[in-house]
């Protein structure tokens, strides 16, 4: 125990992705305290939304320290206070992210771990079927999703909806990645000695084989979580500018002025204007650095975690 | 040792003349595993894309209720119709779509408009991306030195800022120099813009409908043809612009897949053994070490281009350029609004269909090549 101890405290990468996501849960906590009853919902500000006002600038200054009304400022598009908004949007996706992150590993793992172990028709079947999702780019199939089933579903299921395609198409990856390890782990003395033992098939792939596959795959949470950033932030960003506006604009969130990171970076990136001093540059700076601080946690994370895992076995 | 003789009887020429049936009797052999191995992958490939094919039927044609108004779906009437989806689409025919106000086109017709400025971005941006070569093998090199830790930041920095935000930045930043540099054209769309034609007598005659050049299609290589330096210096700077995105983009996730492959590609005993022989660590580098390496750089290329074209169309939408990727965003926006229906969504299904087949090929062309370079790939389980 102590030199497991001893090791965890001298990776430093896993010390300081824990601490970075340990923030942000401690952010959402605070979210849900002080903002309950109000959680999903930032009042919009109807002037900006008419085009009578520019954003409001940030008010936040360290020396004298002051907050102000809109201490991180205020994006275009709908008017949203920044720092509200991130911090009210902080749980929503925290439960976002994970909600995705979590069933695609499970499905990916799964099916990567059978048609890695399993017998040559199981194996070829399981494949052809990642290799038909993995064939469709996941932002392509994301805009298939928005353009077709979207607009048909009520709006209490359009997020689950949305999470839910995305399960469908990024679990894939997962699966090629445990396959591989599945496959070289199933050829390793120690799984050999299970079977001439006596051991059920399924006991020596979920006992045996699975567990001894699992770390390759802690490599590609990162890109999963990229890959929905890039698409929740596209999609917005592509139907906002293709109309000028945020008016009649179909979303995968509940309603409009639900806070989420990726949206609040869409509404701040209408807030950009080519001469200076009509840019509202923290709209869009705040929100990005928010989603950048989140993924290098994650990152540092899952690296620590690989390195520990990696010398542990 | 005496030479042969010159003069041969006819039959003993017969004997030793390669006969191009045996010389392909011969490739047939000597790269039979290899070639096994395209038939399956090709095979696999034509499968993956009737699925893609069924998919678009299914999105387009079951969600989005078409049978539901034909008169209610029976599986006589599915199978049917989604034969004749799949040969339609298969065949590349895509119906037409409506263009501006009452006017419509052909859509293979209209996509072909938008082709060749494409292939153009996607060559420029594939030639700039080659620096990832000689920096993928430096990181990989010497692991935990400067370059190193800088290429890893410069990985994060792009896994985490969006692609579409990198592009937005770009645009911010390089706007107004841009504008300043060329005298009042805007980074905006593949050709010169009209303030610019208006001053430099007008917009030429081969420059047709959709801004489509004459004669092939591609506006550098029309430029080049009709000697329109001018507009030639304005098209390549913002087709250089556009590719610098891409690739600077497209490298950070590159390297990211490389950096570590890298240093298994070449395991210390290698470098060890060489050292020992004396072989001095530049040689060892580049001769040796880069050599290695280009499987690893296809099969990554493979394995991330859909990536890479990701990136691309976000580049071509942002900087509103005349591309086909342009389009299948710019459509995509546009039902995101109206919802989907209208004749729009055949540019759509042509789109992703193409989009599905040329990642296909593109992916199995470069693991080809991997395989080709590096036979032992076949043997070492990564892929069926």
């Amino acid at each position: 125990m102590g030199r497991r101890l001893d090791r965890i405290l001298r990776n430093r990468a896993l010390l300081l992705g824990s601490a970075i996501l340990l923030f942000y849960v401690l952010v959402a906590v605070y979210a849900m305290i002080r903002f309950r009853g109000s959680l999903d919902y930032i009042p919009p500000h109807p002037d900006v939304i008419a085009g009578l006002l520019l954003p409001q600038r940030p008010t936040l200054t360290l020396f004298p320290f002051h907050l102000g009304a809109y201490p991180l400022g205020e994006t275009g598009g709908l008017g949203f206070n920044v720092a509200e908004a991130l911090v009210k949007g902080t749980p929503w996706d925290l439960a976002i992210f994970s909600s995705v992150i979590v069933p695609t590993a499970i499905l990916g793992m799964v099916v990567g771990t059978l048609s890695g172990a399993g017998s040559g028709l199981v194996d070829d079947l399981l494949m052809a079927v990642t290799d038909v999702i993995l064939s469709i780019p996941p932002f392509v199939f994301a805009l298939l999703l928005f353009v077709v089933v979207l607009p048909r579903v009520p709006t209490e299921l359009l997020l689950p909806s949305f999470l839910l395609g995305f399960i469908l198409v990024l679990w894939a990856p997962y699966a090629r990645l445990v396959r591989a390890e599945a496959k070289r782990v199933s050829r390793k003395y120690f799984v050999e000695a299970a079977a001439a033992s006596g051991a059920s098939r399924s006991r020596i792939l979920f006992r045996h084989v699975l567990p001894n596959s699992l770390t390759p795959m802690l490599s590609q949470i990162p890109i999963t979580l990229s890959t929905m950033v890039s698409v929740m932030t596209l999609l917005p960003f592509v139907a906002i500018f293709s109309s000028g506006s945020v008016v009649n604009f179909v979303t995968f969130l509940p309603s409009l002025d639900f806070p989420e990171w990726t949206w609040t970076l869409a509404n701040g990136l209408l807030g950009w204007s080519v001469i200076t001093e009509t840019n509202s540059w923290w709209g869009y700076t705040y929100p990005i650095a928010c989603l950048m601080f989140f993924g290098a946690g994650v990152t540092l994370f899952v690296n620590g975690l690989t390195a520990y895992l990696t010398v542990e076995s | 040792m005496s030479s042969p003789p010159r003069t041969q009887s006819p039959s003993r020429f017969r004997g030793r003349l390669r006969h191009p049936l045996r010389s392909v009797h011969g490739f047939l052999t000597r790269h039979s595993l290899l070639l096994t191995w395209i038939v399956r992958r090709l095979l696999s490939a034509f499968a993956q894309i009737l699925a893609v094919v069924t998919l678009l039927y299914l999105f387009f044609e079951i969600f989005a209720n078409h049978l539901i108004s034909e008169g209610g779906i029976t599986p006589r009437t599915v199978v049917s119709q989604w034969w004749d989806f799949l040969i339609n689409t298969l065949t590349g025919n895509w119906g037409s779509i409506q263009v501006g106000s009452g006017f419509t086109i052909n859509t293979a017709a209209y996509v072909g408009y938008y082709l060749p400025y494409s292939l153009e971005l996607a060559a420029l941006s594939l030639l700039l991306t080659s620096v990832a070569y000689p920096l993928g093998l430096l990181a990989g090199w010497r692991r935990g030195r400067a370059l190193d830790a800088a290429t890893q930041g410069y990985s994060a920095f792009i896994l985490y800022v969006p692609a579409v935000l990198i592009a937005f930045l770009a645009m911010v930043y390089l706007y107004l120099p841009y504008y300043y540099y060329t005298g009042g054209d805007i980074p905006f769309g593949t050709l010169p813009g009209y303030i610019w034609f208006d001053a430099n007598g007008g917009v030429p005659t081969w420059i047709g409908i959709y801004g489509n050049t004459s004669p092939t299609g591609f506006p550098l290589l029309d430029g080049l043809i009709h000697h329109a330096w001018g507009m030639e210096w304005i098209v390549f700077l913002k087709t250089l612009l556009c590719a610098a995105v891409i690739s600077g983009t497209y490298t950070g996730i590159f390297l990211r897949y490389i950096r570590g492959a890298v240093s298994e590609a070449i395991p210390l005993s290698f470098r060890q053994a060489a050292s020992a022989r004396g072989i001095p660590e530049r040689r060892l580098l580049w001769h040796h070490g880069g050599r290695r390496i280009i499987p690893l750089y296809a099969f990554a290329f493979g394995n991330t281009f859909g990536s890479f074209l990701f990136i691309q169309s976000i580049v071509e939408y942002m900087f509103d350029t005349n591309g086909a990727l342009y389009l299948l965003l710019y459509q995509g926006g546009s039902q995101l609004i109206g919802g989907a229906g209208g004749t729009e969504e055949n540019l759509l299904i042509a789109l992703i269909f193409l989009l599905a087949v040329v990642i296909a090929l593109v992916s199995i062309a470069a693991e080809a090549i991997a395989i080709a370079l590096d036979p032992t790939w076949l043997t070492k389980g990564r892929r069926r």
